[in-house]
């Protein structure tokens, strides 16, 4: 009797949750406009980052087209900073891998490392390369320039005369010329995209099905976060070379700005769960707010909660790390590995709690293995 | 605590929604003739009888697997391939295998493979021979086993994973040609299906729907159990999340049979078209993933080329099915986009390759997460 109520009721109730809305693929009745939040981000956030990382490539244009008519230890001074300038900027665009930045793959594009030193220098050498094939992407962007700038020699007095006396010099310039001048066509292209268009695109995509942008956007944010976790710190700490520390696979090895920029990344992240602007206030609707309407919960406690708890701890242990990092994996290894267990707690709060109570897939995975 | 109760409500609609489709089954069969289709792959005769029977294509998926882990023992650089071993192995001649009755069994690879592409994978034998020769590091130029540190694969001098080409390819020409083309086409489906075959429990028509069925790889359980599932179907398993094939397949393969065993040739034909056009997204949707995937791991070499190269030979299988979508000359013009050395694939190839396959199955929406 008490099993023909409930078939009963199992009937009504399927009856109604089919007339009431199959096809519509959120779980989830709550009073969240997703379109707002798009929208928020691509004109608050998104945009402006790849505003900020434009200018900085446009001096880093103009740096490289100064030292190449006066190749003296100033302008070579001058390129350096404004490098590891364009190369901060590039942290926080990093996480937004999607539609035009997806088309052109600007983060294999900008900052595949380690880099290839050997193919840079039979590249230049040859003269005759073609950056956009497969196999230049490890000779190119951000890890080569860091190379370029700061790893041909011990002092810069010796890496100007790369530029000026030694071999190649003239080949090595315009080797130089042409990255950076790769980087700034690539940027233009995607805030050009952003700029006219694809904001609509963005946010008329509203569902949270596969294709959609908020699923996107969430996949990105947890890769991103795991970028950090695994390739900036975990495979130079080890932790897929049966803890043996690989110093050469961490990023900025010339320059030795890794932690900095790890931490910035991390610190990104979190501004882009509660969609703060690179350059103001936190204002309107966020991943954040979204997780907040939906009610998500971890342990009792609101999940956005717990998740910015986790990463004010991820982010703290990481600023502990001593630059270089190429140094800290093998000599302070406690610290790092701290910094790292705090980085991995956050990532079943992001890959998993949050991308399923907005109902969201998890697209991304590590390459197959057969 | 919102994930809970988002887990029961996707509970809720999977039992309607499969109340739904099991009632709509159930009405169409009643426009027909009466009779069950099972859930799982086991029919009977009157007298409890097995009727079912795919021995050979069981012996030919062991025959590939065994070629297979003798092909990838080359994935170490230092250890040479035979290619008169791979031949005798495609030819089940001179005993090379050491599974139980496969030597002396009268199933072969060879002969079962689409006639004009015999030929093709003697060719790729003797390539990844000449390949294993190379105690080099694969490089572009240079055969070799590439290594990132994790994974290694054999490469040509132009980056081609012969293994891939050899498993993926009979995965092709062997296996989804056998089924779709050959066992559910016009000669095949017009035999007997009234007396049972001399020493056998089935009719010709049931075993040639059985043969079929053998080669999908999957237990008689799929998909409530895949462990077990090989070659398609684990391809299939790994494109459900978003193609839903699993379901779909099975359920056709377990109509078709039930429809040939009471003499419903209409919902048979039915099912054979189902099974093409299902099977051909799994053909299609795999390609649209290893194209992913090369852009992801872009500047991996080795992982690229890996990736690639399961992808080539993805797409070169589309043209083994009677109904595919496509023509030869569009898969013609795909693989010419990967081109012939995939050190040198240009990203603009790769998306081009992707987003035109898919368009012709409508992977649109889902093609950047597939």
């Amino acid at each position: 009797m008490r099993q023909n109520i409930s078939a009963f009721l199992a009937i009504i109730l399927s009856g109604l949750i089919l007339t009431s809305g199959c096809g519509k693929d959120s779980p989830n009745k709550v009073n969240f406009d997703r379109k707002v939040m798009l929208e928020n981000y691509a004109n608050n956030i998104i945009i402006p980052t790849y505003q900020n990382l434009k200018s900085k490539t446009d001096s880093l244009k103009t740096a490289v087209d100064s030292f190449t008519v006066n190749p003296s230890l100033n302008e070579l001074d001058v390129l350096q900073n404004i490098f590891l300038n364009v190369y901060r900027a590039w942290q926080l665009a990093e996480v937004y891998e999607l539609g035009p930045a997806k088309d052109v793959l600007l983060r294999s594009s900008f900052n595949t490392f380690p880099t290839d030193t050997t193919l840079i220098g039979s590249n230049l050498r040859s003269g005759s390369y073609n950056l956009e094939t497969a196999s230049n992407f490890k000779a190119k962007g951000f890890p080569a320039l860091d190379f370029l700038l700061f790893g041909l020699a011990a002092s810069d007095a010796a890496i100007l005369d790369f530029y000026t006396t030694e071999t190649s010099a003239a080949n090595r310039l315009t080797y130089l010329t042409d990255i950076i001048g790769e980087i700034k066509t690539k940027t233009d292209g995607v805030l050009n995209f952003w700029q006219n268009g694809y904001v609509e695109t963005f946010k008329s995509a509203d569902g949270t099905d596969v294709g959609s942008s908020t699923s996107y956007l969430v996949n990105e944010f947890s890769y991103t976060w795991e970028l950090t976790k695994n390739p900036r710190i975990g495979i130079p700490l080890g932790k897929k070379s049966l803890e043996i520390p690989l110093p050469k696979k961490t990023e900025a090895y010339y320059s030795g700005i890794s932690v900095e920029l790890a931490v910035l990344n991390l610190q990104n992240i979190r501004r882009v769960f509660i969609a703060e602007p690179i350059n103001g206030t936190v204002q309107g609707l966020s991943l954040k707010t979204y997780l907040d309407e939906l009610g998500a919960e971890h342990n009792g406690q609101p999940l956005s909660d717990t998740i910015l708890t986790q990463f004010d701890l991820a982010i703290a242990k990481t600023e502990l790390v001593p630059n270089p990092l190429s140094d800290a994996v093998a000599n302070n290894t406690t610290v790092v590995n701290v910094a790292y267990i705090e980085i991995q707690k956050a990532m079943v709060l992001i890959k998993n709690d949050m991308p399923s109570a907005m109902g969201v897939l998890i697209t991304y995975q590590d390459s197959d293995g057969d | 605590m919102i994930s809970k109760f988002s887990r029961i409500q996707f509970y809720l609609l999977a039992l309607c929604f499969s109340a739904f489709i099991t009632s709509c089954e159930k009405e169409e069969d009643d426009d027909h003739k009466h009779y069950d289709v099972p859930t799982t792959y086991v029919f009977t005769d009157s007298s409890g009888n097995s009727t079912v029977d795919y021995t050979g294509q069981t012996q030919r998926l062991d025959m590939l697997t065994e070629m297979m882990t003798y092909v990838k023992t080359a994935n170490t650089s230092g250890v040479t391939l035979d290619a008169q071993k791979l031949k005798d192995m495609y030819a089940n001649q001179n005993a090379q295998f050491t599974g139980a009755g496969l030597n002396v069994s009268d199933k072969q690879i060879k002969d079962k493979v689409f006639a004009p592409d015999q030929g093709l994978f003697e060719q790729y034998f003797d390539s990844i021979a000449v390949a294993s020769q190379s105690t080099s590091v694969a490089v572009n130029g240079i055969a070799g086993v590439g290594d990132n540190g994790t994974n290694k694969y054999l490469f040509s001098a132009n980056g081609i994973e012969y293994t891939q080409f050899i498993e993926k390819g009979l995965m092709g020409a062997l296996i989804y040609y056998q089924a779709v083309a050959v066992y559910l086409d016009t000669d095949k489906m017009s035999v007997d299906n009234t007396t049972v075959v001399s020493g056998k429990f089935y009719t010709q028509l049931e075993h040639h729907w059985d043969e079929a069925f053998g080669y999908f790889g999957v237990p008689v359980d799929f998909p409530s159990t895949t462990t077990g599932s090989r070659y398609w179907g684990k391809y299939c398993s790994d494109r459900n999340t978003l193609l839903g094939t699993n379901q779909k397949l099975m359920d056709a393969f377990l109509k078709g049979r039930a429809a040939i065993s009471n003499d419903d040739l209409d919902t048979r034909d039915g099912q054979i078209a189902i099974i093409r056009e299902e099977w051909e997204h799994v053909v299609a949707g795999t390609a649209v993933h290893y194209m992913n995937g090369s852009k992801n791991d872009f500047a991996d070499d080795a992982l690229r080329n890996h990736q690639l190269s399961e992808g080539y030979a993805f797409i070169l299988s589309l043209k083994y099915n009677p109904a595919r979508k496509v023509t030869i000359q569009q898969i013609d013009y795909w693989l010419e986009l990967l081109g012939d050395n995939f050190y040198e694939v240009t990203l603009t190839n790769i998306n081009t390759v992707r987003d035109e396959i898919s368009v012709v199955y409508g992977f649109e929406s889902m093609k950047e997460q597939l």
